[in-house]
C-alpha cells in the first residue's frame, strides 16, 4: 500500500512542478510579446496636444495618453505633423492613434474610433465686451469673425449652416485661427467670434472679450485608429477600459490634466500629488517669472482721494482696498509694484498715456482708456450713483436728472458713462472733492460717482446736507487693475495673482474698509423710520383727538349743569311771575274796592244827596273825599308801574285822531282848568292820525297837563303837537314856577318830588313823571323831555313812532 | 218811574249806586248774584240794567250772553261796571252785548251823565 501512496504523491508532485513551469514560460513569453510599439500622431492644438519648449509632446491627450501607456506597458512614439498630415497618415496605417479627433459619421467610414469620448468640445460665441449678445437673434446685423476651415464655421452644424436656418442675416470675418478671432473683438473689427470652448475658456481673459452663453456644434473628441489597423481593436478595447476608469476617478491624471489644462494652471500641478481645489493654487510660468524679474520696478499711480479704494492719508501714505490688494499680490508674485505720489488724477491718467505710470491699480475700463491700457479681471465693485442734497426731489435713476446740472470728477469713468450714454453735459470737476462740494453748495444739482467713494468724502467733509439719491443702474461697476497696454505679460501675472486671494481673504479686506453696503432698492430703514415717523404722528394726532374729546365731554356735562340750573331758575322766576301777576291782579281789585266806597259816599255826601252840609262838614268831608282820590291814585300808580317792570303791560294798539286824544284829556283836566285863571291853549293839528295805545297815552297827556296846572299860578298852559318824519310830537308848555338844571335828572324819577311851595298843593304821589317815562318808553316806544329854566316854566313832552312798532302789540287786540 | 235792574254783589257798591239812582228818580231793585239777576231781568224786565263784571258766580260776561239769549229781555240795555284793572275786557263786554260801561270807583257827580247817555244812545238805535 505504502507505495501505491508514494507513487501518486509523486506523480501529483510532478504534474504540479510541470504546471508552474509552463506557467513561468507562458508568462515570460507573454511579456516579451506584449511590450506594444505605438505609433501616436501629434500636432500643434494647445492645451489639448503640443511641443513644449524641449521638444517634448505635451498636452492633455498625451499626458493621458501615457499615463494608460504606463498601465499597459505600451511604448508610445509620437509622429509629428500638421493637422492634415497626421490624418492622411492615419488614412496610411502609418501611425495607430490619432488623438483630438471629432466624431463625425463621415470620418466614422475612414476611421475606427473608441467608443469612450475624451471630452465634449463645442463652439462658444464670444463678443465685444460693451455689446449684449444673449442669443443667436442678437447676432442679426453683426459682424462674425470666424476661423477658416473650422467645422465651427463650415460643418453642417457651423455657425453659417445655424444662422442661415435662423434665416438670421450677419456678416462674416474670416480669419486664420483663434486668436484672430478673438484680437478682432478687441480692435472691433468683428462684434462676435467663434472659437471653440477650450480655447475660449483659456484665453478670453487676455482679450476685451466676454463670453456669450450661446453654444453649438457639440463634438465628441476621441481616439481615430486606422481602419486596416491589426493593432485596433485592442487598442481600443483598452483605451476605453482605462479612460472610463480615469474618468471616474477625482485624483486620476485624467481629471487633474482636464482641470489644470482648462484653467490655464502650470502642467507640474498634473502630476503633484497635492489635490488639486482651486485655493491658493497659481504658480507662474517661467516666462512669466523671467518677465518679473526683467522688471524690478513698477510704477502705479492712485487717485489721492478715492477713498475707500485708493487713497493717500493724512501721513500722504497710501491706504486703502487696493492697496491691500496690491501688497498680496506683491507679496505672492514676487512683484515690486511701488506707488509714485504726489500727483493728481489727471496727471497719473496722463502719464499712464504716456507711459510713465505702468499700472493703475483700480480702475474701471471705458473706451477711452482701452485704448492705452489692457484691464485685469474684476476684483472689486462697487455701485455707480447719483448724489444730491437732501432736499431734492426722489429719485428713481439716471433718467431723472437727465434735466439737471450734474457734477463729475475729471479722468473718472462716470464722466465717461455720462457722456457716452446719457445726454448729459456734465460740469467737471478736478477733484472728487471739489464735484461734491459743488453739489452741496448748490453749484450743481446732482453728482454722479462711485457710492463706496461719495459716501466715504460725505462723512469725512460732514456734508450733512447730501445723500445718495438713487444707483444710475441696478448693474455694479467693477474695477480693475489696467496695465499700460505694451505689457500683456503683467495682466495674466495680475490675473494669477487676483485669483490667488480666497474668499476669506476678500472678505475680510472689504470689512475693514467699505462699511457702507448700498443695496439697490429702497433702503429697509428709511421705509421703517417713514413708517414710524407716520405711525407717531398719527398716534399723536389721535391722543390729541381723544385728549380734546374729553376736555368738550367735560364742557359738554358743565354746559349741561349750568343749563339745568337755569332752567330751574327759570321755572322759579315763571313761578313768581305768575305769583307777582296774581297779586297785581288780585291786589288792584281788592285794594280799590274799599276805595271805592269811600270815594262814592263822601262824594254823596258832598253833593248834599243826603241833606245839608255845614261848612266845617264840607270842609271835613272834601279832605276824606280828597285823600280817597289820592290813595286811589297812588295805588293806581302802583299797579302801573309793578304791571310795567312785570313786562305785563299790555299794549292795545288803536287808531285814532290825535287831536281827539287831546279833547279827552283836555276834558279830563277841566276840574283843574276851570279851579285856575290860567288859560289853555291848543295848537293841534287836526289831521294827524296815530295809530298806538291810545289809553297810555292819553294817561300821559293827562299827567303832563296835570303837571303844568298844578305848578303854574298864572299865565297859560300850551299844549302842542308837531310831525317830525314818522313820529308826532307832543308838548305841554307852562309859564309856571320852572326847575332848576340840579334837578332836572332827578325828574323822571320814582317818588321824586322837588320841593317848592306849590308841592304840598299839588298833591300827587311823586310817580307821575316816572310813570309817563315808563308808558313812552317801553310801551309807546318813544322817548320823554324836558326844557326848563327855573321862574321861566317848563315844557315837558314825549316823542313818539304814528306807528307803533310791531313787537308790542297784544296778539288778541283785533282794534 | 223806570225801574233800573242793579247786579252787584258788594254791599256798598250796591248801597252807592242805588242811592244815586233813587235820588235820580229811578226806582231799583237789586240782585246779588248773575243768576238772581239773570231771573229778575227776565221776570222783572227792567228799563235797564246795571251790572257789575266781578260776581260771584257767573261772569260777567256769561250773564250777559244768558240775558241777551233770552227773548224776554234781550233788548234790555245793559250797562256794565268795571273796574280799571281789567281794561283788556272792555272790549269783550262790548261784544259781548253790553251798550256801554262805567267805571269803577264810581264818581257821583258824573255817573248820572255817564248812564244817561249810554241809555240815550241806546235809544236811538
Amino acid at each position: 500500500m505504502k507505495d501505491k501512496k508514494m507513487v501518486l504523491y509523486h506523480r501529483i508532485l510532478q504534474i504540479f512542478i510541470l504546471y508552474t513551469f509552463l506557467l513561468n514560460i507562458n508568462f515570460s513569453i507573454a511579456e516579451d510579446n506584449y511590450v506594444l510599439n505605438i505609433r501616436v500622431g501629434a500636432y500643434d492644438n494647445r492645451p489639448k496636444i503640443y511641443t513644449n519648449e524641449f521638444g517634448q509632446i505635451e498636452g492633455l491627450f498625451p499626458d493621458v495618453l501615457n499615463d494608460i501607456a504606463q498601465q499597459e506597458s505600451w511604448k508610445i512614439n509620437y509622429v509629428y505633423g500638421s493637422w492634415n498630415e497626421c490624418l492622411s497618415r492615419l488614412d496610411n496605417n502609418d501611425i495607430d492613434i490619432m488623438v483630438d479627433v471629432a466624431f463625425s459619421t463621415d470620418r466614422a467610414q475612414r476611421f475606427k474610433f473608441n467608443e469612450e469620448t475624451f471630452l465634449v468640445n463645442w463652439a462658444t460665441v464670444y463678443s465685444k465686451n460693451d455689446i449684449r449678445i444673449n442669443s443667436l437673434i442678437d447676432l442679426k446685423n453683426k459682424r462674425i469673425a470666424v476661423m477658416k476651415g473650422s467645422i465651427h464655421t463650415d460643418g453642417e452644424h457651423g455657425i453659417k449652416q445655424l444662422l442661415q436656418q435662423f434665416a438670421i442675416d450677419c456678416e462674416f470675418v474670416e480669419v486664420d485661427n483663434y486668436k484672430d478671432v478673438l484680437t478682432c473683438l478687441s480692435n472691433n473689427q468683428a462684434d462676435a467670434g467663434v472659437v471653440n470652448r477650450i480655447f475660449g475658456s483659456l484665453f478670453f481673459k487676455l482679450y476685451d472679450v466676454k463670453e456669450t452663453p450661446i453654444i453649438f456644434n457639440p463634438s465628441h473628441i476621441k481616439f481615430a485608429f486606422p481602419k486596416q489597423s491589426s493593432i485596433a481593436q485592442k487598442l481600443i478595447d483598452r483605451i476605453d477600459y482605462n479612460l472610463a476608469k480615469m474618468k471616474e476617478n477625482p485624483n486620476s491624471i485624467y481629471n487633474k490634466a482636464m482641470y489644470v489644462y482648462l484653467s490655464g494652471f502650470p502642467r507640474k500641478l498634473i502630476f503633484t500629488k497635492k489635490t488639486i481645489n482651486g485655493d491658493n493654487v497659481f504658480l507662474l510660468t517661467h516666462a512669466e517669472k523671467e518677465w518679473i524679474r526683467n522688471h524690478p520696478h513698477i510704477r502705479f499711480g492712485v487717485d489721492p482721494e478715492f477713498a475707500p479704494f485708493e487713497y493717500l492719508n493724512e501721513k500722504n501714505e497710501l491706504n486703502g482696498i487696493s492697496f491691500e490688494y496690491i501688497s498680496l499680490i506683491n507679496n505672492r508674485l514676487g512683484l515690486n509694484m511701488q506707488v509714485v505720489k504726489d500727483m493728481s488724477w489727471n496727471t497719473v491718467i496722463s502719464n499712464a498715456k504716456s507711459k510713465k505710470i505702468d499700472v493703475l491699480p483700480c480702475v474701471s475700463i471705458t473706451n477711452e482708456r482701452k485704448k492705452f491700457l489692457k484691464f485685469s479681471t474684476p476684483y472689486i465693485h462697487f455701485y455707480r450713483a447719483i448724489i444730491t442734497r437732501t432736499d431734492m426731489p426722489f429719485l428713481t435713476g439716471i433718467h431723472d436728472i437727465e434735466h439737471m446740472t450734474v457734477a463729475v470728477q475729471e479722468n473718472s469713468s462716470h464722466k465717461d458713462y455720462l457722456l457716452d450714454q446719457t445726454s448729459i453735459q456734465p460740469k467737471i470737476y478736478q477733484t472728487l472733492k471739489e464735484a461734491l462740494y459743488a453739489t452741496s453748495n448748490g453749484e450743481v444739482q446732482a453728482f454722479v460717482g462711485n457710492i463706496a467713494s461719495a459716501a466715504f468724502w460725505i462723512r469725512k467733509l460732514n456734508l450733512v446736507n447730501l445723500k445718495i439719491a438713487a444707483p444710475t443702474s441696478q448693474e455694479a461697476q467693477t474695477l480693475h487693475f489696467a496695465v499700460r497696454n505694451d505689457w500683456p505679460e503683467l495682466i495674466s501675472i495680475i490675473n494669477k495673482g487676483l485669483s490667488s486671494l480666497t474668499q476669506k481673504e476678500e472678505r475680510a479686506i472689504r470689512k475693514r474698509w467699505v462699511n457702507v453696503e448700498y443695496k439697490p432698492g429702497i433702503d429697509p430703514g428709511v421705509v421703517w423710520r417713514y413708517i414710524l415717523q407716520i405711525v407717531g404722528a398719527s398716534c399723536l394726532i389721535f391722543l390729541l383727538f381723544l385728549f380734546w374729546n374729553f376736555r368738550l365731554k367735560k364742557e359738554i356735562k358743565k354746559r349741561i349743569q349750568a343749563d339745568r340750573e337755569l332752567n330751574k331758575a327759570n321755572q322759579r322766576l315763571k313761578k313768581l311771575d305768575q305769583l307777582k301777576s296774581m297779586f297785581i291782579a288780585s291786589m288792584s281789585h281788592e285794594l280799590r274796592t274799599p276805595l271805592n266806597s269811600i270815594i262814592g259816599f263822601t262824594g254823596i255826601l258832598l253833593l248834599e244827596m243826603t241833606g245839608p252840609l255845614n261848612d266845617k262838614q264840607k270842609d271835613h268831608l272834601t279832605r276824606v273825599n280828597n285823600s280817597a282820590k289820592h290813595l286811589l291814585n297812588l295805588i293806581t300808580d302802583v299797579i302801573d308801574i309793578s304791571k310795567i317792570e312785570a313786562g305785563k303791560i299790555d299794549v292795545h294798539p288803536k287808531k285814532f285822531m290825535l287831536a281827539e286824544i287831546i279833547e279827552e284829556a283836555i276834558i279830563a283836566i277841566e276840574p283843574q282848568l276851570k279851579s285856575n285863571n290860567l288859560t289853555l291853549q291848543k295848537y293841534v293839528p287836526d289831521d294827524i292820525q296815530l295809530y298806538t295805545d291810545k289809553k297810555r297815552l292819553l294817561q300821559s297827556l293827562i299827567n303832563y297837563l296835570s303837571n303844568a296846572f298844578k305848578y303854574t299860578e298864572k299865565g297859560f298852559v300850551r299844549i302842542s303837537a308837531e310831525l317830525i318824519d314818522d313820529k308826532i310830537k307832543v308838548s305841554v308848555k307852562d309859564t309856571g314856577i320852572g326847575i332848576s338844571q340840579d334837578d332836572i335828572p332827578k325828574l323822571f324819577n320814582a317818588f321824586e318830588r322837588l320841593e317848592s311851595h306849590l308841592k304840598i298843593k299839588a298833591g300827587g304821589t311823586g310817580l307821575g313823571l316816572y310813570l309817563i317815562r315808563k308808558l313812552v318808553t317801553e310801551i309807546l316806544g318813544g322817548e320823554v323831555f324836558v326844557d326848563t329854566k327855573i321862574g321861566q316854566g317848563s315844557t315837558f313832552g314825549l316823542i313818539i313812532p304814528k306807528s307803533i312798532s310791531l313787537k308790542n302789540e297784544n296778539e288778541n287786540d283785533n282794534p | 218811574m223806570k225801574k233800573v235792574l242793579v247786579i252787584e254783589d258788594n254791599e256798598n257798591n250796591m248801597e252807592l249806586i242805588t242811592f244815586i239812582l233813587e235820588a235820580n228818580n229811578y226806582e231799583t231793585i237789586r240782585a246779588e248774584t248773575g243768576q238772581q239777576g239773570i231771573d229778575m231781568a227776565i221776570n222783572d224786565r227792567p228799563a235797564f240794567i246795571l251790572l257789575d263784571i266781578q260776581l260771584p258766580d257767573l261772569m260777567g260776561t256769561d250773564v250777559l250772553k244768558i240775558i241777551r239769549k233770552n227773548n224776554a229781555c234781550d233788548k234790555i240795555p245793559i250797562i256794565a261796571i268795571t273796574s280799571y284793572a281789567m281794561a283788556g275786557d272792555r272790549e269783550k263786554l262790548l261784544n259781548a252785548g253790553c251798550d256801554g260801561y262805567i267805571e269803577k270807583p264810581i264818581d257821583p257827580m258824573i255817573v248820572m251823565d255817564q248812564i244817561e247817555n249810554v241809555i240815550h244812545s241806546r235809544s236811538h238805535l
